[in-house]
């Protein structure tokens, strides 16, 4: 289907501007899904915001191609904390591209730096932190 | 009435499965809950899960009960990677992202 048509549905901005489409559905919170009452019970938004924050966080690099649009993330040369996360992919040092031939379908490639994650949930907590929230505060989570 | 839903490892103990995860809670979770029941979450058997399957499992619980959910839920044997997981799901399930929407 291809992004910009899947968010097309949700967002009618992104219908005719495959970059655009691009850049909103690396936001956190941007789904094409439909919401129901409580939300897109499937589907939060927040799956490519993840990953191209982990390919960040570990310097490593980020490309996503659906359609005619192509978006590249540089590879960073600080850590994630230096290096803060834009919710914004185009506010971060990148390419973008816009070609004349479609590809049918959508590409996901990054790099993940494993060995610049010293420990996974500190690495996951600094990226949690980071995601822009209506309301931070919250109870805490029974683990037992 | 406490009800214990032992969540499903899916292959090797990550669970990434939505589908599988939506079973769970349209099945189990959001009927133990709208019993009044009070729920744990067994993840005895999960090593990792995706966020997209936490999402698919919890997010329509915490939506649909807000904070009260999590006095009501119990998540047990978490892995450390489980729990990073479970807290970004529900931070954003309960704070929601401060982003434009249209």
């Amino acid at each position: 289907m291809g992004i910009m048509c899947h968010l097309g549905r949700v967002y009618q901005q992104a219908r005719d501007n495959p970059l655009l489409a691009l850049q909103l559905a690396m936001q956190p919170g941007i789904t094409g899904a439909e919401a129901g009452p409580y939300g897109a019970p499937d589907n939060a938004g927040a799956g490519l915001f993840v990953t191209r924050s982990i390919a960040k966080g570990t310097g490593g690099y980020f490309l996503l191609l659906s359609g005619r649009a192509c978006y590249r993330l540089y590879r960073s040369t600080q850590a994630l904390v230096e290096a803060p996360l834009s919710p914004d992919p185009f506010a971060d040092r990148s390419d973008k591209w816009e070609f004349d031939a479609p590809w049918e379908g959508t590409v996901v490639s990054l790099e993940i730096r494993t060995e610049q994650i010293i420990q996974f949930q500190d690495f996951f907590a600094s990226i949690r932190d980071q995601i822009p929230r209506h309301v931070p505060a919250r109870r805490p989570v029974r683990f037992t | 009435m406490t009800v214990t839903i032992e969540v499903p490892p899916g292959q090797k103990g990550f669970a990434e499965d939505k589908d599988k995860a939506k079973e769970v809670r349209v099945t189990l979770l959001l009927p133990a809950l709208q019993a009044g029941d009070s729920v744990i979450l067994d993840f005895a058997h999960v090593t990792f899960a995706t966020q997209s399957y936490v999402h698919a499992l919890i997010g329509q619980a915490l939506k649909q009960y807000g904070e009260a959910a999590l006095d009501r839920i119990e998540f047990k044997n978490c892995s450390p990677q489980l729990r990073s997981i479970i807290d970004l799901v529900v931070d954003y399930s309960l704070g929601g992202f401060a982003l434009r929407t249209q």
